[in-house]
C-alpha cells in the first residue's frame, strides 16, 4: 500500500478510531521501516495526546500517590532488574549512538578507579602517591560526571533537532507531491479549463477550473472570497445538464489570500455535468445546497 | 501546567531516572501529571473511583515498565497520556461487554466537557491555567463543531470510525475526513507556536 493511503488511515488510529483491518495495514507498513509513516503517526498521535490537556485537571486524592509510593517500594522496575541480572551492559544504551563515547569513558573511569583500589590494597603502605592519585581520580571521576550530563542535554537537544526536520521535510515532500502532480496535470495535453464568475453578493469573486480526463484530476482555484468562520464552509457542486445538483467537496479560502486552490472530487458521468458552481453551506457541508450559489461556470 | 523547552528536557531526564529506579523521579512526574492523566481517566470511565484506581494502575506500570519508553517515538508527556487513555479505552471496553452494548444516547448527550466538570465550573476557568492548555484550548477553538465531536467520540469514547459513523448520522468517509482535517489542524495551530 502506498504511504498516502496509510496515512489516511494514521490519523484514525492517533485519534483512536481505527479498526483491526486499518490497524494491521499500519503496522504492516511501519514493519517496512517505513520513516514517512512512522514520523507521521508520531506527529498525529502527539496532536491526539494535546486532547486531555484541554480537560479541566481534577488534583487526585492523597491516598493514590501514599499507595503508589508503598507499590513501588516492593516492585523493581523491569528494565531495573534485567540490567542487574545477567548483562552487564545496560540495555537501552545501544541505541542512544551519542552516548557511545561516555559510555566508554565512564567505564574507562570505573577501571581506573578498581585498578588503584586493587593496587592499594596489595600495597597496605598507603604512600602519598598513592592519595594523590586517589585525588586525582575523583576529580577525573567527577568531570566525567558532567561530561556526562552535558552529553547527555546535548543528545536530548539533538534528538528535539531531528525531530524538527523530520517534520519539515515531511510537510516538504508533501507539498512537491502536490506540486508535481499539478505540473503533470497542468503539462499535458489532455488538460481543459473553463471560467467561474461571481454572482451577487460575491460579484468581484472569480475562479478558474481545470480537469484532465485522463489523469482523473481536477483542481479549481477562487479567488476574491473572504475567509469564511468556523460554522460555515464553502461547498463544491458538480450540477448535471438536467439541473442534478452533486456535492463535491468542501473548502475555506486563506484568511489573507482570500485565495484557494481546491481539488473537487471527481464526478464518475463526467460528460453529464453541465455546470460547476460554489455555495455557502453550514460547517460540515450539505447533501443539497441551501445557500444561493455565489460563483459558476460552464463546463459541459 | 506550563511545558518550556527545559520542562520537556527535565521530563527526558526524569523518565531515564525512572528506567534506572529512581523513586524520587516518579514522584516528581506524578506531581507534575496526575492531574491531567486522572482528568482524562474521569472522562473516558465517568466514576472518580474507578479513575483514582486505573491512575494508580498506570503509574504502577510506568514504573514497572519503564525500559518500554522510546524517546523517538513519543515525548514523555505524549507517552504517558497514550498509555493512561488506552488503559482507560481497555478497561471501558471491557465493562461494556459486561453490561452489553453502548446506547446511542450514551453520546449524543451529556458527553460534553461539561459533563465531567465539577458543578458551577466554567469551561474557560475551569481548563489548566498552563501556557500548554491555553494553546490547545486556543487550537480547539479552530476545530468545528462536527470536528470536535467526531474527535471526542474517538479520543475519550473510544469509538471506531464505524461506531462513529452509526452514533452520528455521518458517512464513514466523512468520519474519516474530520478526523484526519481535526488532527491536521491541531497539529498545525499547536506548531505555529512552537
Ligand atoms: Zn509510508
Amino acid at each position: 500500500m502506498q504511504c498516502d493511503e496509510v496515512q489516511e488511515l494514521i490519523y484514525l488510529e492517533a485519534a483512536g478510531a481505527e479498526d483491526a483491518a486499518a490497524r494491521s495495514v499500519i503496522r504492516d507498513h511501519l514493519a517496512k521501516g517505513c520513516v514517512i509513516c512512522q514520523a507521521a503517526l508520531a506527529e498525529a498521535t502527539a496532536a491526539a495526546a494535546q486532547l486531555p490537556l484541554n480537560l479541566p485537571p481534577c488534583p487526585p486524592s492523597e491516598s493514590v500517590k501514599k499507595e503508589l509510593m508503598r507499590r513501588i517500594k516492593t516492585a523493581t522496575p523491569l528494565s531495573q532488574s534485567e540490567r542487574t541480572s545477567a548483562t552487564p551492559e545496560p540495555k537501552r544504551m545501544p541505541r542512544k549512538l551519542l552516548l557511545w563515547p561516555l559510555v566508554i569513558s565512564t567505564s574507562l573511569a570505573a577501571a581506573m578507579f578498581l585498578v588503584a583500589i586493587l593496587s592499594l590494597q596489595a600495597n597496605e603502605n598507603l604512600s602519598r602517591e598513592h592519595l594523590k592519585d586517589l585525588t586525582a581520580l575523583a576529580s577525573l571521576q567527577k568531570s566525567f560526571l558532567r561530561d556526562t550530563a552535558r552529553l547527555s542535554q546535548l543528545s536530548h537537544q539533538m534528538h528535539d533537532a531531528v525531530a524538527m526536520e523530520k517534520r519539515k521535510i515531511l510537510s516538504l515532500e508533501t507539498k512537491l507531491a502536490a506540486a508535481e502532480s499539478l505540473k503533470a496535470m497542468i503539462g499535458s495535453p489532455a488538460l481543459e479549463m473553463a471560467s467561474l464568475h461571481g454572482s451577487s453578493p460575491m460579484r468581484t469573486a472569480w475562479g478558474r477550473v481545470m480537469w484532465n480526463d485522463k489523469m482523473k484530476m481536477w483542481k479549481l482555484c477562487v479567488f476574491n472570497m473572504p475567509h469564511l468562520p468556523n460554522s460555515k464552509t464553502y461547498e463544491v457542486w458538480m450540477i448535471t445538464s438536467g439541473g442534478k445538483k452533486m456535492p463535491a467537496g468542501l473548502f475555506n479560502t486563506d484568511y489573507k489570500t482570500q485565495s484557494a486552490l481546491v481539488t473537487p472530487a471527481v464526478p464518475p458521468n463526467k460528460h453529464e455535468m453541465a455546470e460547476i458552481a460554489v455555495t455557502i453551506e453550514p460547517a460540515g457541508g450539505s447533501p443539497q445546497p441551501t445557500g444561493a450559489i455565489l460563483l459558476a461556470g460552464h463546463i459541459g | 501546567m506550563t511545558l518550556s523547552k527545559e520542562d520537556q528536557h527535565n521530563d527526558y531526564e526524569l523518565m531515564a531516572a525512572l528506567a534506572g529506579g529512581d523513586h524520587d523521579a516518579l514522584s516528581v512526574l506524578y506531581d507534575k501529571y496526575a492531574g491531567v492523566m486522572l482528568a482524562l481517566c474521569r472522562r473516558i470511565l465517568r466514576d472518580a473511583t474507578e479513575a483514582e484506581q486505573l491512575l494508580l494502575d498506570v503509574f504502577t506500570e510506568i514504573w514497572q515498565r519503564a525500559d518500554r519508553y522510546d524517546e523517538r517515538r513519543a515525548t514523555p508527556l505524549t507517552y504517558l497520556l497514550t498509555l493512561c487513555r488506552s488503559r482507560a479505552i481497555d478497561r471501558c471496553r471491557s465493562r461494556r461487554s459486561k453490561h452489553g452494548k453502548w446506547a446511542v444516547n450514551d453520546f449524543t448527550t451529556d458527553n460534553t466537557m461539561e459533563s465531567v466538570m465539577a458543578p458551577g465550573q466554567q469551561p474557560a476557568e475551569a481548563v489548566s491555567s498552563g501556557e500548554q492548555g491555553h494553546l490547545v484550548r486556543q487550537a480547539m477553538k479552530t476545530l468545528t463543531d462536527i470536528q470536535r465531536k467526531v474527535l471526542e467520540l474517538a479520543y475519550f469514547d473510544g469509538l471506531s470510525q464505524s461506531e462513529i459513523a452509526e452514533v452520528t448520522g455521518i458517512p464513514l468517509g466523512t468520519v474519516k475526513s474530520h478526523v484526519r482535517m481535526a488532527l491536521i489542524q491541531l497539529r498545525q495551530k499547536l506548531r505555529k507556536e512552537d
